[in-house]
Parts: C-alpha cells; sequence; structure tokens
C-alpha cells in the first residue's frame, strides 16, 4: 500500500497525471505501476508483465487473508488482510511463479523482462 | 427482516403443531438460526484445527490447520460485525446443537490418535465436513436466507469453503501416499 501510495503521490507532486490501462499506472519515468486484484480466490490478472524498477500491488478484496508469494520463497508480501492492499519493486532474475501460502491452490506470475 | 423472521418463526410453530419432524428442517431456520449454525461450524473446523496443531507433526498439515484457525476466524468476525450492524443476535437451534454433539465424538475421537493415523483422519474428516456445510450452505441456506447482506456474507463464505474443500482434497491425497 507504502509503495503505491508513494507512486501516485511522485505522480500528482511531479504534475504529470498518471494514466492506467490494464491495471497499468506509468507514474514516472520508465517505471510502471502494476495492480493485481485478489478476489474470490483468484489472482486478477493471474498473469503481468514487468520490467525491474516495476512495483506490483495486491489488493485483497476476500474476507480470508491471503499472501503473494514466490514459488521458490525467494520474495513474499506477507498477509494480506481484506481490504489491504501490498507491494513489492519487480527485480532482475526474480522468481516469476507466485502462490498464495495460506491457499496453494491460487497460482499467479510476473513475467519479467528488461 | 424481523416481519419475515417472525413470518418463518409463525411457519414453524404450524408445523410443529401438524408434524413435529419437518420442525427438525433445516430449510425451516431463519436467517439468525443460519447465522448461528454458520458460526457453530466455523468454530468447530477451528477446534479441529487446534487438535491438529496439537497432536500432527505433519509440516503440511499445520500449515493447512492455520489456514482453517485463519479463515474461519476471519469469516466469523465479519459475520459478529454484520450481526451487530443489524442490531440482532444469532440463534442457538436444534442443527447447532447436532453438529456440537457430532464434533464433541469426533474430537474425542481423534485425540485418541497419533502419527499417519490422525493425519488420514483429520484431513479426510476435513474433505467430508467442508463437503457436507458447503452442500448445507450452498443448497439450503443460501436460497431461504432473507437479507440481503447476510446473504451475500454467506456466498462469499461459500467460496472460502470451497477452496477448502479443494485444499482438503489435497492434503488427503497427500496424506495417503
Amino acid at each position: 500500500m507504502l509503495a503505491g501510495g508513494v507512486a501516485a503521490f511522485a505522480a500528482a507532486l511531479s504534475g504529470r497525471a498518471a494514466f492506467s490501462h490494464n491495471g497499468i499506472d506509468h507514474s514516472k519515468e520508465g517505471a510502471a505501476h502494476h495492480t493485481v486484484t485478489i478476489e474470490r480466490f483468484k489472482f486478477v490478472p493471474a498473469a503481468i508483465e514487468a520490467k525491474p524498477g516495476d512495483t506490483v500491488t495486491w489488493t485483497n478484496a476476500d474476507i480470508a487473508p491471503h499472501t503473494a508469494t514466490a514459488a521458490d520463497a525467494s520474495w513474499d508480501t506477507g498477509t494480506i488482510r481484506k481490504g489491504e492492499a501490498k507491494s513489492i519493486t519487480v527485480s532482475a532474475g526474480m522468481a516469476p511463479d507466485y502462490f498464495c501460502r495460506f491457499h496453494p491452490a491460487m497460482k499467479g506470475t510476473i513475467g519479467v523482462h528488461a | 427482516m424481523k416481519i419475515i423472521s417472525s413470518l418463518l418463526a409463525a411457519g414453524v410453530a404450524a408445523s410443529l403443531a401438524a408434524a413435529p419432524a419437518s420442525a427438525q428442517d433445516a430449510a425451516a431456520l431463519n436467517d439468525l438460526e443460519i447465522a448461528h449454525v454458520a458460526y457453530v461450524a466455523d468454530n468447530i473446523d477451528i477446534r479441529y484445527a487446534h487438535l491438529a496443531l496439537a497432536i500432527s507433526t505433519n509440516p503440511a498439515i499445520h500449515e493447512f490447520a492455520r489456514t482453517m484457525i485463519r479463515d474461519h476466524t476471519a469469516v466469523n468476525e465479519q459475520a459478529l460485525a454484520l450481526l451487530d450492524k443489524l442490531g440482532a443476535q444469532a440463534q442457538d437451534n436444534f442443527l447447532s446443537q447436532t453438529l456440537l454433539e457430532n464434533a464433541d465424538k469426533l474430537v474425542d475421537e481423534m485425540a485418541g490418535l497419533r502419527g499417519a493415523e490422525f493425519d488420514k483422519r483429520y484431513a479426510e474428516n476435513e474433505l467430508a465436513y467442508h463437503m457436507a456445510v458447503n452442500d448445507l450452505v450452498e443448497n439450503t441456506f443460501i436460497p431461504n436466507i432473507d437479507n440481503g447482506e447476510v446473504k451475500a456474507l454467506f456466498e462469499a463464505g461459500l467460496e472460502i469453503f470451497k477452496a477448502h474443500q479443494g485444499h482438503a482434497e489435497m492434503m488427503v491425497g497427500q496424506v495417503s501416499q
């Protein structure tokens, strides 16, 4: 939530209107902000494409708490409760496949392209 | 909701006079009784999960049990918040009592098991329990709930419990190997 808020604030400060297309905010030069909604036990969208330096924010619309956790456990948002949002910054070579630690049937991917 | 509940209560009373057996019908429960059954059913699964955390040494069982505690607690918090907002209290009923009696027996039985035997019994019961409760919620409770907000909460709950059912199915596969 913090990273998303900071990105939006930065865009507002710079006077450049952030625009959104398919859940992507290009709020500053080069870096994009991707949003994934967790609803009905699914990551929506389940697959996103990102560049190193981009941020990804997951917002939980479910009653049940969820996580977005790398399949190899190399990154983890931690618990995201109902109505909360958590972000990560995309890095080169990061593990693309992720799941919810609490509900392992929920899966998503972040394709990273330089 | 109060008016409809009163009508339902009258209906139950009328059927009680006509045929006592029909009063013991889950479809005849009012919204506040249905809410009570759901609250009890959530707490029963939390109880099973605590038993699993105490007895099992299988990390996958522990992870599953913690998810059951986390999710059922979250649903119960929403249910209590909604009842509070509606200024209503859940009402105890025959089905809540039956569920509790069955759970007592099952906890006694499972508490005597250890190791793989416990894990298998716990996983199988989680699958059977979620299947039974989901069937009740989907086919009996949701079609009979009058209040729109209560119905929406049950629909969201069903989504969660169906995910648990799928997860339990995976667990059964794992512990049976």
